[in-house]
C-alpha cells in the first residue's frame, strides 16, 4: 500500500483550467463558487485522477498504456484542503486508489494498464478558453457533439500515451464547459482504452439517459483509442429571492417602523429575504456581506429602487469592525452568518460562527441600544441528520447561548426558531429534498420578534 | 419473482455501487451501515437497481424508503404486478 498527500491551491486550479480548458466557475472563480452548491472552489475531478495516476505509476515500467480506468467522485476536494491518497495494487498491472480528506472519502479510482510503446507523435492544440454552456432541461435528452482534444503537456505524458491523457483532459472540459456545462457536477467516469477506427482528435459524446428526478445524465463517449461513459449531475442555478417590490405587498408599510435592523449575512439567501422584508416594512436596514460585495450591492439596489432604505457594509462575522457595528446602533440584530454547511465545514468553524461570534456581537451591541435579536437555529437540532452532527451540535449550543444572553442582558429578547430547510444556495441539491421559501418562513418570525 | 431471487440481484448492485464485495442486501440494511453509502451513491444505487431490474421508481417511492427491506418490497410489487 502506498500513501500520498497534498493540497491544491488556487494557482493549481488556474493552471489545470488552462491545461484542460475546463474553466467552470466552480473550479476557478471563488466569488461565483460561493453561490454554488459546494460554497467554494473545488478541485477538478480529473486533476485528482491524473495526480493519482502519477503516484500509482511512478515505480512501474517506464512506459505503460492504460487499458481501463474508472473514477467515482463522491465528495468535492476544496481548494486548500489536505487530500490524501491510498493506493493498493491488486495485481502488478492494476491499482485501486482511494482519495480522502479528513474522514471524508472523496474519490475511488481504479485503473489497469499494459506495457506501452514510445508515444506516437501527436500534435494537439492548446486548450481554448470558452464560455461554459447552459442547456435547458428539455434539451439534455438529445445532447450530442464533440470536443477537441488538447495538448496534454504534463510530465505524465512521458509515461502514458499522450492521447490517453488528452482524452482524460477532454472529459473534464466536456462536463464542465460543454455538457452539462455551467451547472455540472462530474460524478463518474468509466473508460476502456483500445484501438478503434477513429482518427479525428476529438471526444464525441451522446447523452443516453437524462433523469430529471435526480438531475443526472449519462453520456456515451468515443475518442481515438477509447470508449466509455460519464455520469454527471446538473445543479440548479443559484437560488434567487423575490424582489423587494414583490415582497412589499405582503408587509404592512409600518410593520417594522423605527427598527434599526442589522442583518449579518444579508447579501443572499435567508438574510437577503429578511433584509427585503424588513425594509418593505419600514425598517432602516444595514446588511452585511463577507465576500459577496456585488450580491450585497444588488440587494441594496433592489431595496432602494423600491423606495425603501438599506445600506451594505463588509463584515467578517468572526472579526467585525466593532466601531462600525456600534455606530449603527442597531435596535434589532438578525444573524445569518454561516460557514458552508454541507461541504466540509468542521466543528470549530460551526462553533465560531454560531456561538462565539454571535455572543460577542450581542455583548458589544446591547450597550449601544440592541433590544431584539433573531438567531436562526435549525430543525437539525431535533434530528441531527447523518453527516450534520457538528452543525446540529453548534446550533444547539447557540440556542443555549441565547438563553444565557437573555439572562445576562435584562430587556434583551432573542428569538431562536428552529428553521426548516429553506431554498438557498447553501441547501441546493440535485433533487428529492423539499425546501421552503425563505420569505414565507421568515415573515411571521419577523412579526413575532416585533410584537410586544 | 421471490424475495430469495431478488436479494442477490440487489446485493450485486450494492456491491458494485458501494464498492463492497460480498455485501448482502438484508432487510435491515441502511445507509448508516455501509461505508460510502451517501446521498450521491444512493442515487447511483437507485439508478443501478432500476437498470438491473427494469423498473422505475417514483420520487415518492424513493423518498419513503427507510431500509433495504422496503426497497425490496417496492421492487417485488413492481416486477410481480
Amino acid at each position: 500500500m502506498v500513501t500520498f498527500s497534498r493540497t491544491f491551491t488556487a494557482a493549481d486550479q488556474d493552471a489545470f483550467a488552462a491545461l484542460s480548458g475546463d474553466f467552470n466557475p466552480m473550479h476557478v472563480d471563488p466569488l461565483a463558487a460561493r453561490r454554488l452548491m459546494f460554497g467554494r472552489c473545488v478541485v477538478h475531478g480529473v486533476r485528482l485522477v491524473l495526480w493519482s495516476l502519477e503516484q500509482a505509476l511512478q515505480n512501474g515500467p517506464d512506459r505503460v498504456a492504460l487499458t481501463h480506468l474508472d473514477a467515482s467522485f463522491r465528495k468535492p476536494a476544496g481548494v486548500g484542503d489536505d487530500v490524501t491518497g491510498t493506493i493498493t495494487f491488486p495485481t502488478s498491472d492494476s491499482a485501486h486508489i482511494e482519495l480522502s480528506s479528513g474522514d471524508q472519502k472523496l474519490a475511488l479510482i481504479r485503473c489497469s494498464w499494459q506495457s506501452g510503446d514510445e508515444p506516437a507523435d501527436v500534435s494537439l492544440p492548446i486548450a481554448e478558453r470558452s464560455t461554459a454552456r447552459e442547456w435547458r432541461d428539455d434539451e439534455l435528452n438529445a445532447a450530442a457533439g464533440r470536443v477537441a482534444l488538447s495538448s496534454p503537456a504534463i510530465p505524465l505524458s512521458q509515461r502514458l500515451p499522450p492521447i490517453q491523457i488528452a482524452t482524460l483532459l477532454a472529459t473534464t472540459r466536456l462536463v464542465g464547459m460543454e455538457c452539462p456545462g455551467l451547472h455540472s457536477v462530474y460524478a463518474n467516469l468509466d473508460l476502456n482504452f483500445a484501438a478503434n477506427s477513429l482518427t479525428e482528435p476529438t471526444l464525441g459524446y451522446r447523452v443516453t439517459k437524462w433523469d430529471p428526478r435526480f438531475r443526472r445524465l449519462t453520456m456515451e463517449l468515443e475518442a481515438p483509442d477509447a470508449t466509455g461513459r460519464i455520469v454527471a449531475f446538473v445543479r440548479h442555478p443559484p437560488q434567487s429571492q423575490p424582489t423587494c417590490a414583490e415582497l412589499a405587498g405582503r408587509v404592512a408599510a409600518d410593520a417594522f417602523f423605527n427598527q434599526r435592523a442589522l442583518v449579518i449575512g444579508g447579501s443572499r439567501g435567508i438574510g437577503e429575504a429578511t433584509a427585503k422584508l424588513l425594509a418593505a416594512g419600514g425598517a432602516n436596514v444595514w446588511l452585511t456581506y463577507h465576500r459577496g460585495a456585488k450580491d450585497a450591492e444588488a440587494v441594496v439596489a433592489d431595496i432602494t429602487s423600491a423606495g425603501y432604505h438599506a445600506e451594505a457594509l463588509p463584515c467578517d462575522a468572526s472579526d467585525p469592525d466593532w466601531p462600525v457595528m456600534e455606530a449603527i446602533r442597531p435596535t434589532h440584530l438578525y444573524y445569518f452568518a454561516t460557514p458552508p454547511i454541507f461541504s466540509g465545514s468542521d466543528a470549530p468553524a460551526f462553533t465560531q460562527f454560531y456561538v462565539t461570534a454571535f455572543g460577542a456581537l450581542v455583548d458589544k451591541l446591547v450597550p449601544h441600544g440592541l433590544t431584539h435579536a433573531l438567531y436562526p437555529s435549525s430543525v437539525a437540532v431535533d434530528s441531527a441528520p447523518a453527516g450534520m452532527e457538528d452543525y446540529a451540535a453548534a446550533k444547539a449550543a447557540g440556542e443555549e447561548l441565547c438563553r444565557t444572553l437573555e439572562k445576562n442582558h435584562p430587556g434583551l429578547t432573542i428569538l431562536a426558531p428552529r428553521l426548516p430547510r429553506l431554498a438557498t444556495d447553501q441547501t441546493a441539491t440535485f433533487a428529492l429534498v423539499e425546501a421552503g421559501s425563505p420569505a414565507d418562513i421568515m415573515l411571521p418570525l419577523l412579526h413575532q420578534l416585533t410584537s410586544p | 419473482m421471490t424475495i430469495e431471487e431478488l436479494r442477490p440481484l440487489v446485493s450485486r448492485v450494492y456491491a458494485e455501487i458501494f464498492n463492497a464485495p460480498g455485501i448482502v442486501a438484508t432487510d435491515e440494511l441502511t445507509a448508516q451501515d455501509v461505508d460510502g453509502w451517501d446521498s450521491v451513491s444512493h442515487i447511483d444505487m437507485i439508478c443501478g437497481v432500476e437498470d438491473a431490474l427494469g423498473v422505475t421508481f417514483s420520487t415518492a417511492e424513493i423518498a419513503g424508503l427507510q431500509n433495504t427491506g422496503e426497497l425490496l418490497a417496492v421492487i417485488l410489487r413492481k416486477v410481480n404486478a
